[in-house]
């Protein structure tokens, strides 16, 4: 479903010349699986998922999603694509429910489906209260639930999330996180990047540790244990990365926005 | 995917559901509009009440030299307003300290010829407004006044001829031309400024703004294409705009028509805009709107928030307003070159419906050259997100290859080095040589020209030679220099006659131009400083330095132009951009073609030579249009020695 080769992206910096933010990076993500992507800030997460979600272009190598390549391909792959990061927003003078016609429309539902579907996701997310309040009026849980609820409307194949937990409470977490445990067994094919461990450890069924935009290992939690020695993601995180950035010298290769 | 009509109309549905929740929108672009004609209406005329009232109880204060008391009765006895008498040694200074509104002096020798001064201060309503009612006393009843005080010194069977003809001045424009005429120089630009603030709101909302509320970025990873995001947009920043208008024009028309100004309205003002005007008023405000709707979608694409985009809009706005200005000046019609000067063209037509002087040529004319450019900006806004720096803040896109080695993007530079030039030339180099002609010419070509050249270079760490086009040729292209730009020379001073027709230089610039060529410098003064000076330091600015950056990134020929029409621009005024391009372009294309600068510098001295010093001389510039076909021999030849030989150097 995901399937990224050597895929890297530059900067230009005018203080810094040229930063390689992603560098020659490989993984590949399929049906009903979790593909947690963890590394701290700058590490080239945020990035890598733009280029996924066609928002960036790469420097090189290649990225396919659902059998479309996101260069050459990028409409195909936008349709087969649900895409949530902490920094998206909502329209705050529409209500839920106009936000997902909206959204269904443009992703190219037609009634009587667009409308099943907006039903569907309503009473799915609990959002039956509050789907006629304009965003505006919504606290961050219930804003995190539409949002969410945005990027399933035309059911995408593929689900990516950036960090979607960020700034939420303990329990709008554990709700997300429960909601993206259901689509995975709905066999979706969903790719999440964090740099908060426990959400990776809940969730993901393979982790790709990335940090200055290189690919530092791959595979279960089992077999980074094996391949590290350590017992605790935590503990595999930290012996993968340089001693030097641990003591405070963090990186920052990735502008932010 | 191209452009998809269904999607343009669902992203046009829900802007224009946000835009009618959105309150800010909705006072700046509709209810002010509606509350500032009543608002501006009364208060103009409440002040101006107020102001009649005051002048009615203080009354004026007349200073007169001496004692005439038939005359001084006379004004007081004649004047709606009170009148105190002042009797002063000087009336003048009277005046001048401000004890009297207004001074009246009759001189003192015996005799026919004797004149009568009015003082009054033109800076301050109240002495004016004395001085047009008690003026308008005198020359309503001038003959019995005259006779009055003239008798008091001179015998009356001597004043036969100084009996006042009364001047009787009568405007031959109607009412409603008079009324047009002062209305069609506001209104014209208060719509515009309405227009803009209209749909500037609408535009920065909902690019700018979206992406700071991170709304932008899920519309980008859906399943829409982004030319159809911006279309969709688009429209509705165009329909704000246009309501936005429609509200104004009708807000003070009823308000007008519902005579509210009725101090002006009883007085000498009739209000009639006729329903063709209006019509036609709102035809041209079409091309015009999507002009301005295209700009602002362009300048919000690029802002990050919606403070940087505002920021981003002021100087546009202001920058807007200069062609409007232009339009307004007395003098300027709509049948002269404004027609091709998008924003002025529609001012000056609005300006000339509402006087009812407006011609139909013009009209059409300037409403195809606004769509052409409405076109051209909207094609480029539709592509304004095809950028990804734009649509993700913080990251900057763009050509990695060429530029990662490099510490400066090639063409900001070339721009900013350009800029920073003109305005030095403009407040230090033009004045320096106003002062002292040959050192500042000597300044502005080795210093400020020359020095620019090798900063810009410099600061890119670009390598000096290659930039520069340090490098020797074939003689075959030094000699196809020379044939090529003395071929090209009528067509230049073809080119020169034909923008003169269109835009008469005004005789003191030209006399002014012609005495710094032939004034006190002498031949060898003139060789050196305007043409081989020209021809080195000029052309290591342009066709080295800037074409050398500009040609890192862009096309060659795109360098070419583009480097040419900054070399135009440097060269003092509108009158000579259009020749100085096109020298430009030809320069341009000899270093292009040879790969050396210094053709280039020997072509440009000799043109300077051939224009400046033999033309005037054999008084070629009176040339007629055949004689441009006696240069394109020359022309032709230039032209394949120089490819024969660039060709020789490169094998």
């Amino acid at each position: 479903m995901i399937r990224i080769h050597e895929l890297s992206r530059s900067f230009f910096d005018r203080q810094r010349g040229e930063i390689r933010a992603v560098d020659a990076l490989s993984f590949e993500c399929g049906r009903g699986e979790i593909m947690g992507l963890l590394g701290p800030n700058g590490a080239g997460k945020t990035t890598t998922l733009r280029m996924l979600a066609t928002l960036l272009a790469p420097t090189s190598g290649t990225a396919e999603l659902n059998g479309y390549d996101v260069v050459r391909e990028p409409d195909k792959v936008r349709s087969s694509l649900g895409f949530l990061s902490s920094t998206t927003g909502l329209y705050p003078r529409l209500t839920p429910e106009e936000i997902l016609r909206f959204f269904g429309e443009i992703n190219g539902l037609k009634q009587p489906e667009l409308k099943r579907r907006i039903d569907e996701l309503i009473a799915e997310f609990s959002i039956t209260d509050y789907a006629r309040v304009r965003c505006e009026k919504l606290s961050s849980g219930m804003k995190q639930k539409v949002s969410i609820a945005r990027a399933l409307i035309q059911d995408p194949p593929v689900l990516i999330f950036d960090e979607p937990t960020v700034g939420l409470d303990v329990i709008a977490a554990a709700q997300t996180m429960k909601t993206i445990l259901q689509y995975k067994q709905r066999g979706k094919c969903i790719l999440y990047s964090t740099h908060i461990m426990s959400e990776v450890e809940k969730l993901c069924d393979r982790i790709a540790i990335i940090h200055k935009g290189k690919l530092q290992a791959i595979g279960t939690l089992d077999e980074l244990r094996k391949q590290t020695g350590e017992r605790y993601l935590e503990d595999i995180f930290f012996s993968l990365m340089d001693p030097g950035e641990i003591n405070g010298d963090a990186a920052t290769a990735e502008p932010q926005p | 995917m191209l452009i998809n009509w269904k999607d343009i109309q669902t992203v046009f549905h829900k802007e224009i559901v946000e835009i009618m929740r959105n309150k800010r929108i909705i006072v700046t672009a509709f209810l002010i509009p509606m509350a500032i004609y009543p608002i501006v209406i009364f208060g103009m005329d409440w002040l101006q009440s107020l102001e009649r009232r005051k002048i009615e109880e203080e009354g004026y204060r007349i200073a007169v030299s001496r004692n005439m008391s038939d005359v001084t009765d006379f004004i007081c006895r004649s004047s709606d307003v009170p009148v105190t008498i002042l009797y002063a040694d000087s009336v003048f200074h009277a005046v001048r300290d401000g004890e009297a509104d207004l001074g009246i002096e009759w001189e003192d020798r015996p005799g026919e010829d004797r004149n009568v001064w009015f003082f009054y201060t033109g800076s301050e309503d109240r002495s004016i407004k004395a001085f047009s009612e008690i003026e308008m006393l005198f020359s309503d009843h001038g003959f019995e006044w005259s006779r009055r005080f003239l008798a008091q010194d001179l015998a009356l069977e001597h004043v036969s001829r100084f009996e006042p003809e009364r001047i009787v001045v009568k405007d031959i424009a109607t009412l409603k031309e008079q009324t047009g005429h002062r209305i069609g120089k506001i209104l014209p630009f208060i719509l515009l400024m309405m227009l803009v603030s209209g749909c500037s709101f609408a535009a920065i909302d909902m690019i700018a703004g979206e992406k700071e509320r991170g709304c932008f970025e899920t519309i980008l990873v859906s399943g829409i294409s982004r030319r159809s995001v911006i279309v969709g947009k688009m429209a509705v920043v165009v329909m704000t705009g246009l309501v936005s208008l429609l509200v104004n024009v009708l807000s003070m028309l009823i308000w007008l028509k519902l005579g509210m100004m009725q101090s002006i309205q009883s007085t000498d003002t009739a209000f009639d805009i006729s329903f063709a005007a209006l019509a036609g008023i709102f035809i041209c405000s079409i091309p015009l709107t999507l002009i301005i709707a295209a700009i602002l979608i362009l300048i919000s694409a690029r802002a990050k928030s919606y403070q940087s985009g505002q920021t981003l809009l002021m100087p546009v706005t202001f920058a807007s307003l200069v062609p409007a200005v232009a339009a307004v000046l007395p003098g300027m019609h709509s049948d002269s070159f404004l027609v091709a000067l998008p924003i002025a063209n529609v001012v000056v037509t609005m300006r000339e419906m509402l006087e009812g002087t407006f011609i139909i040529w013009p009209f059409f004319v300037g409403n195809i050259i606004n769509l052409g450019v409405a076109s051209a900006l909207v094609y480029s806004a539709v592509n304004s997100l095809n950028t990804e720096g734009r649509l993700i803040p913080g990251t900057s896109g763009g050509d990695m290859d060429g530029l990662l080695r490099m510490r400066r993007d090639p063409i900001r530079t070339a721009f900013m080095g350009f800029a920073i030039v003109w305005l030095l030339f403009f407040y230090v180099a033009v004045p320096l040589q106003a002062r002292d002609l040959v050192s500042g010419l000597v300044f502005t070509l080795w210093g400020l020209i020359l020095v620019s050249a090798f900063v810009l270079v410099r600061i890119q760490n670009l390598p000096v030679r290659e930039t520069m086009g340090f490098r020797n040729t074939h003689w075959k292209v030094w000699v196809g220099s020379i044939v090529f730009q003395t071929g090209i020379l009528p067509l230049i001073l073809y080119l020169n006659q034909w923008v003169m027709n269109i835009l008469p230089i005004p005789s003191d610039w030209m006399e002014a131009f012609s005495d710094t060529l032939t004034g006190d410098l002498s031949k060898t003064t003139l060789i050196l400083l305007m043409c081989i000076s020209p021809g080195i330091c000029e052309e290591m600015l342009f066709r080295g330095a800037i074409f050398g950056s500009l040609k890192r990134k862009w096309s060659p020929w795109h360098a070419v132009i583009v480097s040419s029409i900054m070399f135009g621009f440097l060269h003092f005024s509108v009158y000579r951009l259009f020749p100085t391009t096109v020298i430009g372009i030809a320069l341009g294309w000899l270093v292009m073609q040879s790969g050396s600068i210094y053709p280039a510098m020997l072509a440009h001295a000799l043109n300077n030579f051939l224009s400046l010093i033999v033309a005037p001389e054999l008084e070629l510039d009176k040339l007629s249009s055949h004689w441009m076909l006696v240069g394109l021999p020359a022309v032709i030849l230039g032209v394949m020695l120089v490819c024969s030989g660039s060709g020789k150097r490169r094998r």
